[in-house]
């Protein structure tokens, strides 16, 4: 894996297109997602598998073509797709800043959290990550992107202590200009997602290990001003 | 008294004496012009003339500029006027019409027994002035050399071009003027020119009413004929102004980004998740991924025709051949036509009130 990051990174950063000079001084995005999760939690030899699906929405605010903020936000219910668990609600967040030193090539870096609850509890997950982003175009209107991630820290009410995390989403959005009722200058944006995101944890007394690994799908349409 | 006193009392003398004539010279024509417009201002209209008169002749061999003798003139017309002296007014204005036909006493300054006498004067005086570029060139069989004629009052005049030894070559105008007159000659009659550069006189004849010669103004022309400058051709387009003819590597570069990251996609879990429990949704994303790259290669493959910007490229190549057959037509044309350089030298008048 360690080698693999770099790797794609590079093939990713070398199929990119070449920056493409500021337009305005501020740029932005928002849009509305559904996210299909499916959620393993392993503690010790036990597992929970959930599934289900949260609704939201993200945005992004660019200042001059260079700084970033991307703020993003979602709830709904994973219920337990096999064995005994018990449904959980799920809230889920992030807010980050970056820079965008090439027009393809994006960083950033801030907290993501989530929480579940349930009749057993609530469970906060609180990382703190930094991401890497790379986006192409394969069609004048459709691009392709690309985001590794790595959790620095994260400070979950279970009793195991932070190990490693890391995490990389790949997709594909679709840019459309002429929509009925959404005004020319505000392009629509419809994107489709593929993520991946493990948390290891080890630790405790006696010494277990809890992995939590999440994936979304997820698709979001939103208009920008860029 | 001794006689060495005597001969330095005499040196001391003339080194007074002479004392205010090298001032006076020292101020040169103007400003013994200046000092006449001075008496002239405060009436004392005697001495007024004679300096005005001693501006017109030169002091020193200093004359006044143009200007200054249509002032001094025009002063000394009036002066004249109010010493009595109708006749000398008269001439004075004469002179002031055959020196420049446009010029007018200001009815501002002057009182009406001046303009009227100045009329009087202009309409008696038949000249005409020619207005000429000193430095011309002209291209044969399509401009023309202008010359511009200023009259002091209607009259019939004739404007001909003529050979040093008088034959006339060309009449160029015959009739009437009253103010100003525009003559045109198109160069065609250099074939009278003995080899390449010879001298024509552009000689304008003033008639008096009763139809004899009055006065005639003749301008020698120096003229040059040679070859007619060519244009250059325009230059070949370079070629950072043509788009590409045919697809490079943009349909590689698409399928990287399709194709490439949807297989990134496809093995993420195995990357980051050690391949635990992978959901098959991410087969979605990569295959959307993977069909927009393969679509985007084989839309943009390399090497395939680009027929936009072919047609594009021909439109450039064609306007730029359009231009150089224009240049070529054009030279055609002027390697046929010859250039006229024409140079206008002093005037000389014969006849009239000089």
């Amino acid at each position: 894996m360690r080698r693999a990051t770099p790797t794609l990174l590079v093939a990713a950063f070398l199929a990119a297109p070449p920056a493409l000079a500021a337009q305005r001084l501020w740029q932005w995005e928002v849009g509305l997602s559904g996210v299909g999760m499916r959620v393993h939690s392993y503690s010790g030899p036990t597992v929970q598998k959930l599934s289900g699906a949260a609704f939201g929405g993200q945005g992004q605010l660019v200042f001059a073509n260079w700084i970033t903020l991307d703020v993003g936000y979602w709830q709904g219910v994973l219920t337990p797709s096999a064995g005994q668990a018990a449904s959980r609600d799920v809230v889920e967040g992030y807010a980050q800043l970056g820079a965008r030193p090439l027009g393809w090539v994006s960083l950033r870096f801030g907290p993501h959290a989530w929480t579940y609850v349930s009749n057993a509890g609530t469970q906060r997950w609180f990382l703190l990550e930094g991401r890497a982003r790379v986006q192409g175009e394969v069609f004048p209107e459709i691009q392709s992107y690309l985001e590794l991630w790595r959790v620095f820290s994260a400070n979950v009410n279970v009793p195991q202590p932070f190990q490693t995390g890391m995490g990389g989403e790949g997709g594909i959005s679709l840019r459309i200009r002429d929509v009925p009722l959404i005004p020319e200058r505000y392009p629509v944006r419809i994107r489709l997602g593929y993520g991946i995101e493990r948390v290891r944890m080890e630790g405790g007394n006696p010494v277990t290990v809890r992995k939590e690994i999440i994936d979304r799908l997820s698709l979001s349409i939103g208009i920008e001003k860029r | 008294m001794r006689p060495g006193a005597i001969a330095a009392l005499t040196v001391v003398w003339a080194g007074l004496a002479a004392v205010p004539v090298r001032a006076q010279d020292s101020t040169g024509a103007m400003g013994v012009l200046a000092t006449g417009l001075r008496h002239y201002q405060r009436l004392e209209y005697d001495s007024a003339s004679l300096y005005l008169r001693r501006a017109l002749a030169g002091v020193s061999g200093d004359t006044v500029t143009t200007s200054g003798r249509t002032r001094a003139l025009t002063y000394l017309g009036a002066a004249e006027l109010f010493r009595g002296r109708r006749d000398s007014a008269f001439t004075a204005f004469r002179r002031l019409v055959v020196a420049n036909p446009q010029a007018r006493p200001d009815p501002l300054v002057f009182p009406p027994e001046v303009t009227t006498i100045y009329d009087f004067a202009r309409e008696a005086t038949k000249v005409v002035a020619a207005e000429l570029p000193r430095d011309t060139s002209i291209r044969l069989g399509a401009d023309r050399f202008r010359a511009l004629l200023h009259a002091s009052s209607f009259h019939q005049i004739i404007a001909t071009l003529e050979r040093e030894d008088g034959f006339t070559v060309r009449t160029l105008y015959a009739g009437p003027i009253s103010d100003t007159l525009q003559v045109f000659w198109t160069g065609e009659d250099t074939i009278f020119l003995a080899n390449d550069s010879g001298r024509l006189v552009f000689t304008v004849t003033s008639l008096t009413n009763a139809g004899r010669q009055a006065r005639v103004l003749r301008l020698p022309l120096d003229l040059v004929l040679g070859p007619q400058d060519t244009l250059p051709t325009p230059p070949s387009l370079p070629d950072s102004l043509f788009l590409p003819e045919r697809e490079s590597s943009a349909g590689i570069r698409a399928l990287v980004r399709g194709a490439g990251v949807g297989v990134a996609v496809a093995v993420l879990p195995g990357l980051v998740a050690g391949g635990t429990a992978p959901s098959g949704s991410r087969y979605v994303v990569a295959g959307g991924l993977s069909l927009a790259g393969l679509i985007a290669f084989v839309k943009h493959r390399p090497g395939r025709r680009l027929p936009d910007n072919i047609s594009t490229n021909q439109a450039l190549r064609d306007g730029w051949q359009a231009q150089v057959q224009m240049t070529a037509q054009e030279n055609a044309i002027r390697v046929l036509q010859k250039r006229l350089d024409i140079h206008v030298g002093p005037p000389e008048i014969i006849g009239g009130t000089q």
